[in-house]
């Protein structure tokens, strides 16, 4: 069974020869799992864990996204970014918000967003083909992202202010990304004639205890876009995949309604989210993805914590229904021995791996 | 004479233009601000924890609650302070060393603040001793700990071991939270008190503040 057929398997419950996997890692633990398993390329790492996906995309040739002098870098929306160090790791943090004082319609026209058109999509089949053995996925937990996408540009708590008080700037912004993203995907769909597999998106509707916003809310502001959003996937025969972090139960239904096909990544420490009983509640209703923490089991359980996991999930979804993960980026302190046993436990680790 | 029942509406609703006004016409008709705070300002902001906690309210509603707490706070705090009304206690409040993220931790402050409480934001990318410094010279008797990040927990041990350090253990009080936080870790650090969520993070700082030396 190839990645792609075996992904099938799980998305119909077909059967397969051992659930999908998705590697999520940051770079500093990529770093030290290329190291430990001997991986030339991120690449050849994907391989060596079994990670049954690729992305493909379009090439940037928009306008240059500038580095300046002080080594904070530009992102597509005019917002900055510097790389935050914490003990042995880094994140790139949003410094320069645009649009933290914008409050006129005016002074948000005179800014420039991003285009479809700042991207070449004329490679696109090509990736798609050269990947054809794996599950092909285009974009990411960035798209269309209204709330960290949006705070990035304007401040987390003016975000979190706009969705009470559905300030008009927020729903503009709102509206040119779920703009800019649909044209986008649409291109790059069209571009790759029905190889995209999986698009994906993302959006955090949840906290540890409980979800982010109210799901009057969520219906209201975010449900139209993404009812849009997935209905261009399916018109193109790609299935729809949503990270969200965090307690999201109660908007799992209603994502259902939407035309979401797989919730990715199932943080199962946070509220409402045990896997018995997302399974007993959704199974063969939506998918999943993840699932493995990365807030307790990975990080701090044993060997044998992560083997039991795993098993549990291949125990739960035998007939299909689950890509088995991480729930986040595995974090740098995370033991790599309890990494390989994740994904030795999957079946997905190269052999030669397992002992090395 | 102004209508306390809009006032707490106001607070509940978010409505920060209003709850200013009423708390300015309130003051001008001389109602005492303590009395004003204790059983009106508190009384509502206690409602918005419960609404939270219940999941009626969530975090963008309890951000415009806390807003309007905080303009109606802006006109009686230099009022309180004039009469030497003490505060239900003074918190320290800080996101730990190598983590930025502050949502939480803001969430924590607006709601202590809208408990009665004096609020000390140290903010993000706190130092152990900055934890101390506030103890000491700002007479904080609760210092109050934020971490996102697994890999930055590990910090909060160092904020209790720089306290009995510098010999103030016993006077401070400890409560911490945050995603990855749980009561275990709590007692494993030493922490005096563990929140899961805002709201509750306002009930052990009160049971905190009761149980400070009075010395302090």
């Amino acid at each position: 069974m190839n990645s792609r057929e075996r992904f099938l398997g799980m998305l119909h419950y077909s059967g397969y020869d051992r659930p999908p996997t998705r590697h999520y890692g940051t770079p500093e633990i990529n770093a030290l799992l290329m190291e430990r398993l001997g991986a030339r390329s991120h690449l050849d790492l994907l391989d060596l864990v079994g990670d049954d996906f690729r992305s493909v995309g379009p090439r940037y040739v928009g306008p240059e996204l500038r580095t300046f002098e002080d080594g904070t870098w530009e992102g597509l929306w005019g917002e900055r970014y510097t790389h935050y160090r914490f003990g042995d790791g880094a994140y790139p943090e949003a410094v320069g918000l645009p649009f933290a004082d914008i409050d006129s319609a005016e002074s948000l026209a005179a800014h420039r967003f991003p285009q479809a058109d700042w991207y070449d999509y004329s490679t696109i089949k090509e990736e798609c083909e050269a990947a054809r053995d794996h599950v092909v996925c285009i974009e990411g937990a960035g798209t269309p992202d209204f709330i960290n996408g949006i705070a990035r540009c304007r401040g987390v708590e003016q975000v979190m202010i706009d969705l009470a008080t559905e300030d008009p700037i927020y729903l503009a912004l709102m509206r040119q990304r779920f703009e800019f993203f649909h044209e986008k995907i649409r291109r790059c769909l069209v571009a790759a004639e029905g190889l995209i597999d999986v698009v994906c998106f993302g959006e955090d509707l949840g906290n540890q205890n409980g979800p982010n916003l109210s799901p009057r809310t969520y219906d209201k502001l975010f449900a139209p876009y993404m009812l849009e959003l997935f209905a261009l996937a399916h018109r193109h025969g790609a299935v729809t995949m949503m990270h969200s972090c965090g307690s999201v139960r109660r908007f799992i239904p209603r994502l259902i309604d939407l035309g979401l096909d797989i919730l990715d990544v199932v943080q199962v420490d946070a509220a409402e989210m045990n896997i018995r009983d997302l399974h007993r509640e959704f199974h063969k209703k939506v998918a999943f993805c993840g699932s493995v923490s990365v807030q307790t089991t990975l990080p701090f359980g044993t060997v044998e914590d992560v083997v039991r996991e795993v098993e549990l999930r291949k125990e739960l979804f035998r007939e299909g229904g689950m890509i088995i993960a991480a729930t986040h980026d595995i974090q740098v302190g995370t033991p790599i021995e309890n990494i390989l046993a994740m994904y030795a436990a999957i079946g997905s680790l190269e052999p030669s791996c397992a002992t090395s | 004479m102004v209508d306390r029942e809009k006032l707490y509406q106001a607070i509940l609703t978010g409505d920060a233009k209003s709850a200013r006004a009423l708390t300015e016409e309130a003051l001008k008709e001389s109602v005492d601000p303590k009395e004003l705070l204790d059983k009106t300002l508190i009384p509502a902001m206690d409602e918005v924890g419960r609404l939270f906690e219940t999941n009626e309210y969530f975090v963008p509603e309890l951000l415009i609650s806390a807003r309007a707490m905080k303009s109606a706070l802006e006109l009686i705090k230099p009022l309180l302070a004039e009469k030497g009304a003490e505060p239900a206690g003074r918190v320290a409040i800080g996101t730990v060393k190598g983590d930025l993220h502050d949502i939480g931790k803001n969430l924590v402050a607006a709601m202590l603040e809208g408990g009665g409480f004096e609020v000390v934001d140290l903010g993000v990318d706190v130092s152990p001793e900055a934890f101390v410094t506030a103890a000491k010279d700002k007479g904080a008797s609760i210092i109050a700990l934020s971490a996102l990040l697994t890999t930055t927990m590990p910090a909060m041990k160092k904020v209790v071991a720089a306290l009995e350090e510098a010999g103030i253990r016993e006077r401070v009080k400890v409560m911490i939270g945050g995603a990855p936080i749980t009561q275990r870790y709590a007692d494993e650090i030493g922490a005096d008190g563990y929140s899961d969520n805002a709201s509750g993070a306002v009930a052990l700082a009160r049971s905190l503040a009761a149980k400070v030396p009075a010395a302090a």
